[in-house]
């Protein structure tokens, strides 16, 4: 018997564990969900591959975002879609990229935010993000303009923010 | 204080509008500035956080909704059934056809129900629970597994993801020698439903692996198990579930080696009357010492879970 690496195992766990926050990471910088997606899965892979090279007690979550990079860089190179922006540029933003508890602290505040979203704004982020449409297709579907649908989402992102400053502001105090 | 025309370069390349001149723009200030930087951090992290927090939010939403039955499966499905997406479409339009006949009439109606489950096709994206048997209704917990996408060859039966068993150990648990599995489970809330009445359902889900494994893990599993209790109650009802559970039903699917078709396999339980909550599992074998090669179920998926009610909810 082979017992399981627990070395690989536990770096299995970590990214698990991480993986929305790996995944916001990823959307950031490649903002299409399906690229996202290939981004992320490729990157586990490689994760589960270099687990040994993980030094626990280290931040996995930035050894992770690290690979992550590499994966998208690769996919530009491949001619994928994934992100226009350079190799200098999503350097310079990983070295700047906040920690995992800017994330997970933000994700866990979001649903109660998503409720106080006034209904036509949550409809147009669950059509966005739940239904995965472009702006295009959300004004298609709603007969709106492309454009209407492009600031209604981008006032309903600011809501959100604001939102989620105060819920932080109030945990701060 | 936010930059506006920063705020929407960020915005234009969150939304994939983002033109050549506005990219070389957005770089220039992306590479400049640490306060940019920052603020594009605030705001495309939100980008990526809403599609995971949207998944969860509306993919929650569970009720009861009738469904056209498919005759077929009644009447001619075993707990082996090619699930392989062609076949499936092909198989779909015959059903339709045919049940727009006699089969609709017999089968569904009035007497059919689709119990949705929560993230019952893994499309959520919702990490599933890694610590072992949840102790709340709706969510998927167990061992190590993980949420992904078509890769190595198979491609999800239903949506865009499927369920990849990882492990058969939970997290923070050590591994254990022998034969074991790798399980996911479900408690199923059965409150609301008629107490006065026993009700059969059927669960079923699809299978399937990377082609090369050993006898001992070619196998998955499903199983349900009718409780009293609680939510919380279910990891020790688990501890010795064949004795505490009301009744249950489990079965084991046999994959094949072709990763392009996927298997379904189904149970059926009477739930016996006063049954509080009902405990879904769906699992993959493996066996250590016969599978050297792949200690980790690295091939291992599930998709499409299916819970079906025969005689209907008022």
């Amino acid at each position: 018997m082979i017992p399981i690496d627990p070395q690989t195992l536990r770096v299995q766990q970590h990214f698990v564990r991480h993986q929305p926050a790996l995944k916001a990471f990823v959307l950031a910088l490649a903002p299409g969900f399906a690229d996202a997606e290939d981004v992320l899965q490729e990157a586990f892979l490689t994760i589960t591959a270099k687990a040994a090279k993980y030094e626990e007690g280290t931040s996995f979550f930035a050894w992770a975002c690290a690979i992550v990079r590499f994966k998208l860089l690769e996919h530009q190179r491949r001619g994928r879609r994934t992100t226009g922006l350079s190799a200098e540029v999503l350097a310079a933003l990983e070295a700047s990229a906040p920690p995992v508890t800017f994330f997970e602290g933000r994700l866990a505040l979001l649903e109660d935010c998503l409720d106080r979203l006034p209904e036509r704004a949550r409809e147009i982020v669950r059509l966005r993000y739940h239904g995965e449409h472009g702006a295009a297709e959300i004004a298609r579907l709603l007969s709106w303009t492309p454009n209407s649908v492009s600031v209604a989402l981008s006032r309903a992102r600011e809501a959100l923010r604001i939102c989620m400053r105060g819920h932080l502001g109030e945990v701060a105090a | 204080m936010n930059d506006e025309a920063l705020s929407r370069s960020i915005e234009a390349h969150l939304e994939g509008v983002l033109d050549e001149s506005g990219r070389r723009e957005l770089e220039r200030m992306l590479l400049e500035s640490e306060a940019a930087r920052r603020q594009f951090w605030e705001e495309a992290a939100l980008h990526g956080l809403l599609h995971e927090a949207a998944k969860v939010k509306w993919s929650a939403a569970r009720e009861l909704a009738p469904v056209r039955r498919d005759p077929v499966s009644w009447a001619v499905l075993t707990w082996r059934m090619f699930c392989r997406p062609v076949p499936m479409a092909l198989a779909g339009l015959v059903i339709g056809l045919f049940s727009a006949s006699w089969g609709y009439a017999r089968f569904a109606g009035a007497t059919g129900q689709l119990v949705p489950l929560t993230n019952a096709s893994f499309e959520a994206q919702v990490i599933p629970g890694t610590s072992g048997l949840p102790a709340v209704f709706d969510v998927w917990g167990g061992d190590l597994c993980r949420v992904t996408p078509a890769e190595q060859g198979i491609t999800p039966v239903q949506g865009r993801r499927m369920l990849r068993f990882l492990s058969p150990v939970a997290e923070g648990t050590a591994p254990r020698p022998g034969y074991t599995v790798s399980d996911q489970w479900m408690l199923v809330d059965m409150r609301s439903w008629p107490a006065t009445e026993a009700r059969t359902v059927v669960l079923s889900a699809c299978f399937n692996r990377l082609a090369g494994a050993t006898p001992g893990n070619q196998r998955f599993g499903l199983a349900m198990f009718a409780f009293r209790g609680r939510a919380e109650d279910g990891p020790r009802l688990w501890a010795n579930v064949r004795r505490r559970a009301l009744a249950y039903a489990e079965t084991e699917v046999q994959t094949d080696h072709d990763p392009a078709s996927w298997q379904r396999g189904e149970t059926r339980l009477e739930i016996p009357v006063g049954t509080e909550m009902l405990l879904l599992r769906i699992h993959a074998f493996q066996e250590h010492w016969q599978d050297e090669a792949a200690p980790n179920l690295i091939g291992h998926y599930a998709d499409d879970v299916q819970l079906r009610v025969l005689n209907p909810l008022p």
